[in-house]
């Protein structure tokens, strides 16, 4: 389980945070307006949402998600 | 569900105005790590989907009888059985990572409010968590209640109604912090299930 005071310094410095939520793959990354979540099912559209820090912190403790650095699959 | 000992000094209320004065119990620090109140609401964690409460309990009477299985509370079905919880609502493997799900659920709106839990007891000895003044003031509704001889109504901590005789109650007690945890809807998906959009 990742701190919340880790998660914010990891997203600050520009890191992304990956994990796997039942059979997705998730990635999270700081944005000007918020907290990104990229969910990609393993069958299905990828989805983005925006959010919050607490709202991905509750996410990882809800569904006791282990969260861990990731290179940015985007670049 | 959340206990926290604020350091509040214990203290004992009697209902005034009521000729059998029935015992309201208040008490502070550490009140929640006595083992009469775990006895009394174990270590399980409570929480209420206003949304499917209010669609919900219009016609449901609390019954101990039934054991059924949660619902999802996406697609509210019992199968397959909710596997997730998620800001207190259970949702099942086929729900958990759709749109609706996960933008309500990533809604930075999404706030969460405490709601304090007491305790009814009754004259059987038989015992149960209510929502102290949910809805209405819990100690007026049950005054009035008695006075006139009629059932009194009670929400349990996941919001289903419990019907009960005024009279069999002896006492109520009120742990000062002792709560179930509410989490909002986000406004959005408020907004849809309120006008069905
Ligand atoms: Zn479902």
């Amino acid at each position: 389980m990742m701190k919340r005071a880790e998660m914010e310094a990891h997203l600050k410095s520009g890191g992304r945070l990956g994990f796997f939520c039942d059979d997705a793959f998730c990635e999270a990354w700081l944005a000007e307006d918020g907290v990104h979540l990229a969910i990609l099912p393993k069958d299905g559209e990828e989805m983005e949402f925006v959010g919050d820090l607490d709202k991905l912190y509750e996410m990882q403790i809800d569904l006791e998600l282990s969260l861990f650095p990731t290179a940015d699959r985007r670049q | 569900m959340i206990f926290r000992a604020l350091g509040a000094v214990a203290r004992l209320l009697w209902a005034e105005d009521d000729e059998r004065a029935i015992r309201i119990e208040r008490r502070g620090e550490n009140d929640i790590n006595d083992e009469e109140y775990i006895e009394d609401l174990g270590d399980g964690c409570f929480s209420i989907d206003f949304a499917a409460y209010d669609a919900s309990v219009n016609d449901k009477i609390y019954d101990l009888t039934t054991n059924q299985a949660p619902k999802c509370s996406q697609c509210k079905k019992r199968l397959p059985a909710p596997e997730f919880s998620w800001h207190g609502r259970l949702y099942c493997r086929r729900c958990l990572l759709t749109y609706d799900v996960l933008k309500s659920e990533m809604d930075p709106n999404l706030k969460c409010y405490r709601w304090p839990i007491a305790i009814v007891y009754l004259e059987d000895g038989v015992r149960f968590p209510i929502l102290w003044n949910f809805r209405r003031d819990t100690l007026e509704e049950w005054r009035y209640a008695r006075r006139h001889g009629l059932d009194v109504e009670f929400y349990d901590p996941i919001g289903s109604k419990i019907i009960i005789e005024a009279d069999m109650i002896t006492r109520f007690k009120v742990p000062n912090e002792c709560y179930v945890e509410v989490w909002t809807t986000s406004i959005d998906d408020f907004v849809k299930k309120k006008t069905g959009r």
